[in-house]
């Protein structure tokens, strides 16, 4: 018996093992409220911070003097939602990558508020139909840098393929502090 | 509409008399032996047809044309009961409605099959994959009809349940063996359940789903490793750590002079081996962990898991040698695995 199969054949022992003492498995309806994302939960909820990302966006436009990008690209309307308080802000994208249908994005938060949260996540609202597109966790980096790795549902992946950082982005932010 | 079950002669149906049409071989089994070749309504054959379509669409992993070729086999047989008379237990109608069950299965729409179901009362079993298969048993349906029922846009309850137990004991198990942890191992299947009914239009039921569903929570364990990695709680000097070298003593790094049989173990000597074990798992660091389930229980290669870290076969295979010797050296050391050599 050489060692290869061995350990090979010790961890499916261990597995098999482990599964024989399994807890009860989940029940269906507990999964399916599980899964129900949080906008659907509480409609009103989401209606009202969606509403605030709209008014930021027309104040946005009306304020912007020269509607040629920067060199930075468009800023995206993003309400920040901590326990106590919220805050309509800006955010600047400074990486946008969609390879294999997974997004990989760094945007920074400007101005940032007093307190980010560090334990978040971010869900994505499109700018035209203010309906939410999906929700992920992020990671904070530092001085209000956020970053976020995402499977992204195949009609969103297919229209945002062609996304550079320099773009007007096609969708706000509402990032919220998760409870640890 | 009411279909009463109930013995008549001959078996035929009092539905509007067709020209036979030649069956095509894609006609099911039971209803060729019935109908003996004389296909009595153009409408089956259309049926048989589609249902052939969709089961090449499935083997080909194109579920969306699959489903739309089970459902237009399944309107067809609708309209083919519909039009007929009293069922039989030995009439053709009644594999008709077998035949409709079977093809709303495969698209996924289990209310409509359990509205045909309840149209008989009596057994409705069917050959799926050599094993014969009741209707009304849920808990003795294949995958494939599971699966179809939980991927639509409201999932099926039932079927989700019983998806859930059938998979939920290898899935916490593979979870325990990468967690080393048995609450962790319990949150971690919880989410990856969560994540593949999140992401159910992509499931395919003719797919392997149990696979599938370690795949996704080997994965989030992953994502969580490089999390931590990133985050510093586990430290990219653990990853460095492992590049160093694996020492090579000439000792033997085989399993079997430190374990007793394993196979041969019951109860409680049985029991406290697999703590044991755990015990170890537990102390290795989780990228070990990681890198041994990748090896020893999905069959990765070293070239393939170093792909995946940034290092070289090598490397991986330095990673391997470590785990191994790390879980060899505990093991031997361990009190109750020489307790457990020395009983008889």
């Amino acid at each position: 018996m050489n060692e290869t199969r061995e350990v090979g054949e010790l961890l499916r022992w261990q597995a098999a093992r482990a599964a024989r003492q399994a807890p009860p498995p989940p029940r269906a309806a507990a999964l399916l409220e599980q899964i129900r994302p949080w906008w659907e939960r509480w409609p009103e909820r989401f209606r009202q911070l969606a509403d605030s990302l709209a008014a930021l966006d027309v104040r946005y436009g009306h304020a912007a003097t020269d509607p040629r990008p920067n060199r930075d690209g468009f800023l995206v309307p993003t309400v920040v939602v901590r326990t106590q308080a919220e805050d309509r802000t800006h955010s600047s994208i400074l990486y946008f990558a969609i390879s294999g249908g997974r997004l990989r994005l760094r945007f920074q938060v400007m101005p940032a508020p007093d307190v980010l949260p560090t334990k978040a996540e971010v869900t994505f609202v499109d700018a035209a139909t203010a309906r939410a597109l999906l929700v992920a966790p992020v990671e904070a980096a530092s001085s209000g840098e956020y970053r976020v790795e995402a499977e992204l549902p195949e009609k969103v992946a297919a229209a945002w393929c062609d996304l550079k950082v320099t773009d007007r982005m096609p969708f706000h932010l509402i990032v919220q502090q998760v409870e640890a | 509409m009411s279909l009463n079950v109930g013995p008549q002669s001959g078996g035929s149906v009092a539905s509007t008399a067709l020209a036979p049409v030649e069956c095509g071989a894609s006609c099911p089994a039971g209803v060729r032996a019935l109908c003996g070749g004389d296909c009595r309504d153009e409408r089956f054959r259309r049926a048989c047809e589609w249902a052939e379509r969709g089961a090449e669409a499935r083997r080909n992993g194109d579920e969306a044309n699959a489903e739309q070729a089970f459902r237009a086999a399944l309107a067809q047989l609708l309209a083919v009961i519909e039009g007929a008379g009293p069922l039989t237990e030995s009439g053709w109608s009644l594999e008709a409605v077998l035949f409709a069950a079977r093809c709303a299965l495969d698209a996924g729409a289990v209310d409509e099959s359990r509205r045909l179901i309840d149209l008989c009362d009596c057994p409705l079993v069917v050959p799926v994959d050599g094993v014969m298969v009741e209707l009304r048993d849920i808990d003795a349906w294949p995958d494939v009809w599971l699966v179809a029922a939980v991927r639509s846009a409201a999932p099926d309850e039932r079927a989700l349940d019983v998806l859930a137990r059938r998979h939920w004991p290898a899935l916490f198990g593979r979870c325990q063996i990468l967690t080393a942890c048995r609450d962790q191992a319990a949150d971690l299947a919880q989410e990856a359940w969560c994540r593949v009914l999140r992401r159910r239009e992509a499931l395919k039921p003719g797919g392997n789903f149990p696979a599938y569903l370690q795949r996704v929570a080997t994965n989030l364990w992953r994502d969580w490793l490089r999390a931590n990695q990133r985050a510093g709680v586990l430290g990219e000097t653990r990853l460095g750590s492992l590049d160093a070298e694996v020492s090579s003593d000439g000792e033997s790094r085989t399993l079997i002079d430190v374990v007793p049989d394993w196979t041969a173990l019951e109860g409680a000597a049985a029991a406290q081996l697999q703590e044991e074990v755990q015990e170890a798992l537990s102390r290795l660091a989780p990228l070990l962990r990681d890198v041994l389930v990748a090896r020893f229980l999905d069959g990765e290669s070293c070239a393939e898991i170093g792909r995946r870290h940034g290092r070289t076969e090598q490397t991986v295979s330095g990673w391997i040698r470590r785990g191994v010797q790390e879980i060899q050296v505990y093991l031997k050391q361990s009190p109750v695995i020489g307790q457990l050599h020395s009983t008889p």
